[in-house]
């Protein structure tokens, strides 16, 4: 396995830090992984439609400039025009619905909890003043968009049992952590005392102490060994991840670095997913609104504010193209997570970790210039171990920005895909997700 | 009326739901930051802080058990402002953690930029400080541990040492994390580390080397890891001891914090705490003297700074979506757009001018050379281009952001949010003005009920157009900029620059900056800021203060030294 080196880290830095950190985790670490594994990519700014959505509807669909480089992968694909998430516009709101429809959770951290999985959130350079797209009860989830840090994420779980005397060195990091814990709760328990009386600071100080006995209490219990003897972390590729030292990661000047940066998160989401450490990951590349200037490109105008605002008269014109052009450059380093992720599945012979995945490209408007939110660009990649019918472009609604369920028969709204998505991932569903009511399961996606 | 504070904005709230509005009250407060596309197309044109916000964690806390408890809001009198503070616990925020680990271990902030937390998002209609808002979570706790782990490892290994004496690089025993705890505890505790919290920390390095069989490195980096994220360093404490009349007098150690960080934005110096230690803080003359010396420092600058930033969100422009079918602005312009206003605030600050001097000022800057206005075109805080292209939409200007913004940032007032179903503005047509527009669609039913408190004020900066270029027609009819402020007892103006003298008389307008710089300071909300800041922050002799002066005024001992239970 030339491509992966050993991990000569471990032992000696952040990617030293192995910590479980959540229960539902280590649960998982015990039992068999679940074959099915599922990734959102999320891209801002929506799509400029004429080079992004086919003009053929069924399995001969044809791509356009946007999504050319995934050409390859086209029999493994569906593209859906006409999913909404609301009757709201703009950004900002885009960005509040884009996973939720009007809920107080996402969708993803929803079926991360209904199948107990470990969600891997990772950011790729965000800028000042952008948002999220995760929601846990109502509060945003900023995913981690320093590679360095999402890769120490990642091998939290590794079983230091496998990893011999760096591993031991984790176990006993690991075990420190928890006795500073330990110590943080006796100082809370003095701090409780100190605040009887005063409700909402108790309170407070209450969430600071379940929050203290959940990350202890995933220290305290070790991973077993590895449920497949196939799968290991010990030896991971770091070759993106190294192309990021030093980088900034943040931050407006932040921008040029978008490019490695993001190589490095599909690195992280591609090691973890391989060597069985996760089976659902976030990468939201960029933030809503984000004026990065994709100079590698040869572009001098900024991403969102002059070209996802191209003139809506000319929706073919240059600046719709360069916008088009934004999302051919991304399609390709998507076509980078395919690749890496199209290699056999440890946990299921015969078939490839692609094969047992779906990713869910999306955004959080159509398009910059319009704001609405009424044909959310959505492409799905992966079967789900062939329950996802693939292979097909599918286009609902009435497109252009009459709102939604005017033509109920003909509306979906993306809590319909999430409905299908839950139930192909073997979690429950509901009538609807979040605001919009449900009109049930895609049937066209359905193998 | 019972209370000015909480009083008007029941009565405001009520009188709208007897209207037919719905939705709750967000808290007054800063405006949103970097708020993105302002809008498209169609809008209902309450964007900016109204529907922005998500449902969150502003004002809630959510326990062990899921349940929720609000925070208490202060209600006073009117007359009774200049009220204590409750006692509070306030998390760091993420800003000022890394400004205090950065302080205590000397390093610079470039070598910091890696460090991360799950981080503290700014909820919509609140400062960055707003105690209510900063909770710890699993996840937030999870990447706490492991972050500063990480960096006391780097820092242990990274030039300069932060070892103390008697430790060396080969010389890391117990002696020398006895050294470690009480030198950084003192700073990151902001007061002496006990000799029972020194046993507990020296404890853990024990049980780290001999136990665990760590490295001495691994072991003392733990040390100073589990010192960073004790409650101790994230929590600033405001509890004080009882006292008479039913107070709480705080410590000379919890009033250096507060002051701080509130001012400055960071930990106490050494030299501060030093100070507090002997009592220095227990004074109002030395009290006057702490405070003096961090608002004159290059932190409490910018500090301020950072205030002016969150409250009045000027850097907005460039975010803001503008159709190229309807108007030209680039980013050079939304740039300038914000120098010019960002250069506008900060000057009448450090200048010593008075909100009313902000909000009436003839000077204008794009180049850091302020220049004379066009006259007639405008004056102040509420001509600035930024602005009023932030508050817009995609093709128009829009009364009722601008209005809202007055209410909520000038006026310390707020409306309840739209409710779920708000009908979608009409577009521009090109034969009737944007007032026409607005009026036909929100001064009816149960619309008007709320928007004649945002509309009828935006209607005064009509003579500015969706990315604030002045103008006296549109579509070729004459521009009525006239209105009113229904929360100023209808108070009536006709144009832009009438709307902002309006203002700069209006004694609210004075306590609002005030509560405004109070909730910023002290990490309460708005509404909380009017009750606590003292009337003697808000003007003299009917003359508005220099806005530093007001800075100064809310941190007075007279009423900073004490809490109160809620």
């Amino acid at each position: 396995m030339n491509r992966r080196k050993f991990l000569t880290t471990i032992g000696g830095g952040a990617t030293a830090l192995a910590l479980s950190r959540s229960i539902e985790r280590l649960t998982f670490a015990a039992a068999a992984p679940p074959v099915k594994r599922f990734i959102t990519f999320y891209v801002s700014s929506g799509a400029a439609a004429s080079y992004f959505w086919p003009t053929t509807v069924g399995p001969n669909y044809d791509l356009k400039v946007s999504l050319a480089p995934l050409a390859p992968y086209q029999s493994k694909m569906s593209v859906i025009q006409g999913l909404t998430i609301g009757p709201g516009s703009n950004h900002r709101f885009g960005m509040d619905w884009c996973l939720t429809i009007g809920a107080k959770n996402s969708f993803e951290q929803t079926l991360a909890t209904n199948i107990k999985a470990d969600l891997l959130n990772l950011s790729v350079a965000p800028l000042a003043g952008g948002n999220e797209m995760s929601f846990v009860n109502g509060v945003r989830q900023p995913g981690i968009y320093d590679p360095a840090q999402a890769r120490a994420e990642v091998l939290r779980t590794v079983n230091p049992g496998a990893l011999g005397t760096q591993g031991a060195n984790i176990a006993a990091i690991r075990q420190f952590k928890s006795l500073a814990l330990g110590l943080s709760q006796k100082e809370l328990d003095t701090l409780s005392k100190q605040v009887t009386g005063l409700a909402f600071e108790s309170q407070k100080v209450q969430a600071h102490i379940q929050a203290v006995q959940q990350v202890k209490m995933s220290l305290d219990q070790n991973p077993t060994q590895s449920s497949s003897s196939t799968m290991s972390c010990s030896m991971l590729s770091t070759t993106a991840l190294d192309k990021t030292k030093g980088l900034v990661t943040n931050g407006d000047a932040v921008q040029p670095n978008l490019p490695l940066l993001l190589d490095a998160q599909i690195e992280n989401v591609v090691e973890a997913f391989i060597c069985g450490q996760r089976t659902m990951a976030n990468i939201q590349v960029m933030h809503a609104w984000g004026n990065h200037v994709f100079s590698w490109l040869g572009f001098s105008g900024a991403h969102h504010q002059q070209l996802s605002h191209w003139v809506p008269s000319e929706p073919m014109g240059k600046t719709a193209m360069d916008f088009a052009t934004c999302h051919n450059w991304m399609s390709s380093r998507f076509l980078t997570l395919l690749q890496a992720l199209d290699v056999p599945d440890p946990l299921a012979p015969g078939k490839t970790v692609l094969d047992n995945t779906c990713i869910l490209w999306t955004s959080e408007v159509d398009g910059g210039d319009a704001h609405t939110v009424q044909s959310i660009p959505t492409v799905l990649v992966g079967s789900l171990g062939g329950t996802l019918k693939t292979g097909q472009f599918l286009k609902y609604g009435d497109i252009g920005g009459v709102a939604p369920n005017q033509n109920p028969t003909m509306n979906r709204s993306m809590g319909d895909l999430y409905a299908t998505l839950s139930n192909a991932m073997g979690a429950p569903t509901t009538t609807s997700y979040g605001t919009i009511p449900s009109q049930g399961i895609i049937k066209e996606l359905v193998a | 009326m019972t209370s000015v504070v909480k009083g008007g904005a029941l009565m405001l709230a009520l009188g709208l739901a007897a209207l037919g509005c719905k939705g709750a009250v967000g808290g007054a407060g800063p405006a949103n930051v970097s708020t993105g596309g302002a809008g498209a197309t169609g809008t209902s044109g309450s964007g900016a802080g109204v529907a922005g916000g998500t449902a969150g964690a502003v004002g809630n806390v959510t326990g062990a058990a899921g349940a929720t408890t609000t925070p208490p809001q202060a209600t006073c009198a009117a007359g009774q402002q200049g009220k204590p503070a409750y006692q509070m616990l306030r998390r760091l925020s993420e800003s000022e953690f890394n400004n205090t680990l950065i302080d205590a271990f000397g390093a610079d902030g470039k070598s910091w930029q890696n460090i991360q937390f799950v981080g503290d998002l700014r909820q919509s209609g609140s400062f960055s400080t707003l105690s209510s808002a900063l909770g710890v979570n699993q996840a937030w706790m999870a990447g706490l541990i492991d972050s500063t782990f990480d960096r006391a490892q780097s820092l242990l290994a990274g030039t300069p040492s932060i070892l103390v004496a008697p430790c060396t690089a080969t010389v890391m025993d117990a002696t020398c994390a006895t050294a470690m705890v009480k030198t950084y505890g003192y700073r990151l505790f902001r007061r002496p580390v006990t000799d029972a919290e020194v046993t507990d920390y020296v404890g853990l390095y024990n049980q780290a080397v001999g136990t665990l069989k760590m490295s001495p490195s691994d072991a003392l980096a733990g040390t100073v890891a589990a010192l960073m994220q004790s409650p101790n360093a994230l929590y600033i404490r405001e509890l004080g001891t009882a006292a008479a009349g039913g107070t709480f007098k705080l410590s000379g150690y919890e009033l250096a914090s507060i002051l701080s960080y509130g001012l400055t934005g960071t930990a106490p110096s050494k030299a501060l705490l030093d100070s507090a230690g002997t009592g220095a803080l227990d004074t109002a003359t030395g009290v006057a003297s702490a405070v003096q010396a961090m608002v004159a420092s290059p932190q409490g600058q910018q500090h301020m700074k950072d205030f002016f930033l969150q409250w009045l969100a000027y850097d907005g422009a460039p975010y803001a979506a503008k159709d190229p079918m309807t108007y030209t602005f680039g980013n050079d312009v939304a740039n300038a757009m914000v120098t010019e206003t960002k250069t506008l605030v900060e000057t009448a600050y450090q200048k010593g001018n008075s909100i009313a001097d902000l909000l009436t000022s003839g000077l204008t800057d794009t180049t850091f050379t302020p220049q004379q206005r066009p006259a007639g075109q405008g004056i102040g805080l509420l001509a600035q281009g930024g602005l009023l292209a932030r508050l817009g939409t995609p093709n128009s200007s829009s009364p009722t952001q601008r209005g809202l913004f007055v209410l909520r940032q000038l006026i310390c007032k707020d409306v309840p949010a739209p409710p779920a179903n708000v009908p979608v503005i009409n577009p521009p047509t090109g034969n009737v003005t944007t007032r026409q527009r607005y009026e036909t669609q929100h001064a009816v039913g149960s619309c008007g009920a709320c928007h004649t408190h945002m509309d009828d004020i935006g209607f005064g900066l009509e003579n500015f157009d969706g990315i604030g270029v002045y103008r006296t027609k549109e579509n070729g009819m004459p521009i009525d900029a006239s209105g009113y402020i229904a929360d100023l007892n209808h108070l009536t103006f006709t144009g832009p620059e009438d709307l902002a003298k309006k203002l700069a008389a209006a004694p609210e307008v004075g306590q609002c900056l005030a509560a405004q710089m109070t909730a910023y300071v002290l990490g309460v909300s708005v509404n909380d800021g009017l009750c606590i800041a003292p009337a003697a922050s808000y003007a003299q002799g009917g003359t508005p203060l220099a806005m530093s002066d007001v800075l100064t005024k809310i941190v007075e001992p007279t009423h900073l030294q004490t809490r109160v239970a809620p």
